[in-house]
């Protein structure tokens, strides 16, 4: 069932008329249901069993922790490896699959990979839903009770509550037990006016970003990405910026749609963005996107591999080889660390080498370079006499930022790491900014009229950002009279329902995020 | 109590927003929306003859020719393409407000396409112009697939993307009006080959979803205690393989049936009505205004001496029937004026009541054919062809002169009852601008020669543009 659907909206009516009608006690009973049902409508009954079985490998692991202690890691590592076995199995067979076939064709040439691609086409046909998504969040939460930081859930019915909650079971955010638990069970939540209306707000703000911004810009995308071959020079530069556009209003949307619905339901979700085109290097960016994401890594693998033991004796090493104050030229511990964490963002975005490197290699590449490099570059502002304390130099940084993300993210949207460097051979290979004057934009599925729609839409989602900077639109928006606030949300109304792109004409695309 | 009054105006708010943008961005068009929106004007009882089914209903039946000759309050409420399945819940809907004096059904769809499904297309078409309600909702689900069926069940699915082609017509939505009665007139002529089908006999069945809707149909006029009419409406069926067996297959239930029926295709009637597709055809399907004109005098004679349908001529109730007949009479007028050479009876078509003509006269003038072949007609519009001053500008309003005037600068303002009209001059006759504004629309007189503008007043639109 698609967020943006009349079903959807039909569901969601009943849910929230019914949650507030019924006793505290039993209005988490009425989530599950609700999220039972929205996750077994949208997988095969297959599927659905497999999510059930995943929660209750990690509801026993989690409850045997709290029972044991003399088996604690072996009952740890066990569920992990059970977890992530899953995981790869049914997300990235395909991607271990193709290595292996080529490392077996480098010894026998003749090897068909015919039994591998039969496993492949059973693990894809019977993956789970979102298990990318709900697979880090069981891990966290299976984390959190190792480690003592939470008490393990003893109702398994919560533990599918937690993992399924339906808004955010679409694709994120991924959320920490800590931060749920009270909110889901542990207390009646009253029907506010004010929290209904925020949501739907705040819902209708993400279709406007996915209908009326994404969708266009994907029909640019499409053309360029789809007959790469066809496309050289500024084509290429110009699909790559529309698609870093796609995807930020595309997931931020789907985003604001989830915590805008949980709002309805007086459940209040993390935020995921933090308007990122206004990072002003590429770490900053980072933080500022797909919050939670890098926040799981942060917590679950960044910080527990730096303190691992082979690192401890890594550091030392470096102390010893180096000397004191080594960090400063080149961390090599923390950047190693670092590696393997953007190596696992690359990997959780897909099982394919484009991933890998576009929003994963990369990224860590461009940060880590960022960081050696930025005595020099502060050596050669001072020696230029530049300013860096002025908005034309962040504005710089800003804009620099944005094309080093682009560029990166630009393998994430061709199909394989190949077709990513050959369409950046093809954009060095020919200057034509004629495209940008002759019209020729036109004709990349988009007509002038769309563009003005969609310029038009970007400079709304810029004006948002640009208040954002100095506090939540929201409130603004709500220190404002009614009649105003009524005029800004049928104005919103108004531009989706006759500038969205759905129905006949339009084969309404998933939200990219929601793949995974 | 302050919340809820909000949620209530924002709730009422979102609703009447979306009602709006449905009600602007709805297909205005006049092969189906526009028939069935007009139809739920019409006065109670009052529609004497109901014509229902595809196009061949709504461009071969003249409303306005029943009318003028024999009194028949006729409604032509066909939709492009009808299925039975629409055409039966037209007929729920059509006889709601109406008791008819007889039905006449064309029964031509099914041996031009049978099928069990139309594209989306026409189900658009068959569909928005009904009212919310069961009917509708029915309506829909049996003439989509499953999947499209919530697609086809909201508007805005299908229209949302109208946004870049909205015009004035979709704002004050002048669309449904009482006096349409639902014809719509072609004016092509396409030549085809007359041949009567009488030599076919055989039959061959249609869809079975047809044949239970056409049964419905049959049932549903019975139940109503309504004569039923089928007609197989004069076309070159021969192009259509199989079609006339089909149509002798419907016409086989309708014998069974005990329904009278009549076939224009076969047993002479071409000859009988006088239609020689030669020049009373529009397209392949539909016949044209000579035709129509034909069909429409015999199908009249034919429906008031069998089920003795009433004259309304002259019964203020029927007012509406005047109007559409005077402006199907003035579409008519329009096409034989832009029909005429000028040469012929042109000029003489100009003296139309509902037209304001508007004649421009360059600095060529005088050496224009135009004027030379036409002075008498010319003069008696008040153009002296003799002496044509170059840069002279006219206004008639049938045949009679408004104004009059050679001025180099010119600003003529005249504000009638229907309509604001603004004719000015800008610069010398060498290189200066004629504009003329009919309301808000903004024509160019520049011409060397002699530049014709003709608005009709009826008709609300500029009808012929001439240069000579």
């Amino acid at each position: 069932m698609s967020l943006i659907s009349v079903h959807f909206l039909i569901f969601f009516i009943i849910i929230l008329a019914v949650y507030y009608l019924l006793p505290g006690k039993v209005q988490w009973i009425w989530l599950l249901a609700a999220s039972v049902l929205f996750y077994y409508e949208s997988s095969t009954w297959q599927q659905f069993i497999l999510f059930a079985f995943y929660i209750a490998v990690n509801w026993i692991a989690a409850v045997c922790l709290e029972k044991t202690e003399k088996y604690r890691k072996a009952v740890y590592r066990t569920a992990l490896i059970a977890d992530l076995g899953m995981l790869a199995f049914f997300k990235y067979s395909g991607f271990f699959c193709q290595i292996l076939t080529a490392v077996i064709r480098l010894f026998n040439a003749s090897f068909s990979g015919e039994f591998l691609n039969k496993i492949v086409r059973l693990s894809e046909a019977h993956a789970p839903a979102r298990i990318s998504y709900f697979s880090l969040i069981l891990i966290g939460y299976l984390t959190d009770v190792y480690w003592g930081k939470i008490r393990a859930q003893g109702n398994p019915c919560k533990l599918v509550l937690f993992t399924g909650f339906f808004p955010q079971m679409t694709s994120g955010p991924i959320v920490s037990y800590e931060q749920m638990h009270s909110q889901l069970w542990g207390e009646k939540h009253h029907f506010h006016y004010e929290n209904v209306i925020r949501g739907a707000e705040r819902a209708l703000w993400g279709i406007f970003k996915k209908l009326v911004i994404s969708e266009r810009c994907a029909m640019v995308v499409n053309t360029v990405y789809s007959y790469y071959e066809a496309y050289a020079g500024f084509y290429v530069f110009l699909a790559a910026f529309m698609f870093a556009l796609q995807l930020y209003a595309d997931f931020s949307g789907l985003m604001d749609i989830v915590i805008g619905v949980a709002e309805c339901l007086g459940i209040v979700l993390p935020e995921n963005f933090d308007t990122p085109f206004y990072s002003l290097n590429l770490s900053e960016f980072w933080r500022r996107w797909h919050i939670t994401l890098g926040g799981f890594l942060r917590d679950y693998v960044f910080y527990p591999i730096e303190h691992s033991l082979p690192f401890k004796k890594l550091r030392r090493f470096c102390k010893n080889r180096f000397g004191k104050g080594y960090e400063k030229k080149f961390n090599l511990p923390a950047n190693l660390a670092l590696l393997i964490s953007w190596f696992l963002i690359g990997l959780w975005h897909g099982g394919g080498w484009n991933y890998i490197f576009g929003v994963g290699l990369y990224m860590w590449a461009v940060i880590v370079l960022g960081e050696v490099l930025s005595p020099l570059f502060e050596r050669l502002s001072k020696l230029l006499h530049i300013n860096t304390n002025c908005f034309s130099f962040r504005m710089f940084q800003r804009v620099r930022t944005a094309v080093l993300f682009a560029f990166g993210l630009s393998f994430f949207r061709a199909q394989s790491l190949k077709d990513g460097f050959r369409m950046w051979r093809s954009a060095f290979s020919l200057f034509n900014p004629w495209i940008f004057f002759d019209r020729s934009v036109y004709e990349l599925g988009l007509p002038k009229d769309e563009w003005l729609i969609l310029l038009f839409g970007l400079l709304i989602l810029i004006i948002v950002s640009i208040l954002q900077q100095s506090g939540p639109v929201r409130e603004k928006l709500h220190r404002q009279n009614y009649i105003f606030r009524l005029f800004v949300f049928l104005a919103l109304f108004v531009m989706v329902i006759n500038w969205g792109y759905y129905g006949m004409d339009f084969v309404a695309a998933d939200f990219i995020y929601g793949r995974f | 109590m302050k919340n809820l009054c909000r949620a209530v105006i924002a709730i009422a708010a979102v609703i009447g927003v979306y009602c709006g943008c449905c009600r602007i961005l709805t297909l205005k068009s006049e092969d189906g929306i526009k028939q069935m929106q007009s139809y739920y004007l019409q006065k109670e009882n009052t529609v004497d003859a109901l014509l229902l089914g595809s196009s061949h209903i709504y461009c071969d039946i003249n409303t306005g020719i029943l009318w003028d000759e024999y009194g028949i309050s006729a409604f032509d409420l066909g939709g492009a393409e009808q299925p039975y399945w629409n055409s039966y819940y037209f007929l729920k809907e059509a006889l709601k407000t109406q008791t008819p004096g007889v039905i006449v059904l064309d029964i031509t769809i099914p041996g031009i396409r049978s099928v069990d499904l139309q594209p989306e297309v026409w189900s658009v078409t068959n569909l928005y112009g009904m009212k919310w309600n069961k009917n509708r909702l029915e309506a829909t689900k049996v003439s989509t697939l499953d999947k499209k069926f919530e697609m086809i069940l909201n508007p805005m699915n299908v229209m949302h993307t109208r946004y870049d082609e909205l015009k004035k017509d979709d704002f004050v939505d002048e669309n449904r009006s009482i006096d349409y009665k639902g014809f719509d007139y072609r004016e092509t002529v396409v030549p085809f080959e007359t041949r009567d089908m009488s030599d076919v006999t055989e039959t061959m069945p249609m869809t079975e979803k047809e044949e239970t809707y056409f049964r419905k149909i049959i049932e549903y006029t019975k139940e109503k205690n309504i004569p039923l009419l089928l007609v197989s409406v004069p076309f070159p069926v021969y192009r259509y393989e199989d079609a006339q067996k089909i149509y002798n297959y419907e016409f086989q239930i309708a014998e069974e049936e005990n329904i009278a029926h009549i076939d224009f295709n076969k047993d002479g009637y071409y000859e009988k009505i006088g239609l020689d597709f030669q020049k009373d055809l529009a397209d392949e399907f539909h016949l044209n205004v000579s035709g129509n004109r034909k069909f429409s005098t015999y199908l009249g004679q034919y429906l008031q001496s069998t089920y003795s349908l009433q004259d309304h001529r002259g019964d203020p109730l029927y007012a509406s029937w005047d109007k559409n007949a005077a402006i199907l009479r003035q579409e008519v007028a329009v096409h034989m004026l832009n029909e005429e050479q000028p040469e012929g009876e042109y000029l003489k078509d100009l003296q139309n009541d509902q037209f304001i003509t508007v004649i421009s006269l360059g600095r060529e003038a005088e050496n224009a054919e135009f004027i030379s072949k036409n002075r008498d007609a010319l003069k008696s519009l008040g153009v002296d062809a003799e002496n044509p001053v170059s840069g002279e500008l006219l206004i008639l309003s049938g045949g009679k002169a408004l104004y009059a005037s050679s001025d180099e600068e010119q600003r003529q303002f005249m504000d009638l009852d229907d309509m604001k009209l603004l004719l000015v001059r800008e610069g010398g006759p060498e290189d200066g601008k004629t504009k003329f504004f009919v309301n808000e629309e903004e024509h160019l007189l520049n011409s060397d020669g002699v530049k014709i503008l003709v608005y009709d007043r009826q008709l609300k639109k500029i009808v012929n543009e001439a240069e000579f």
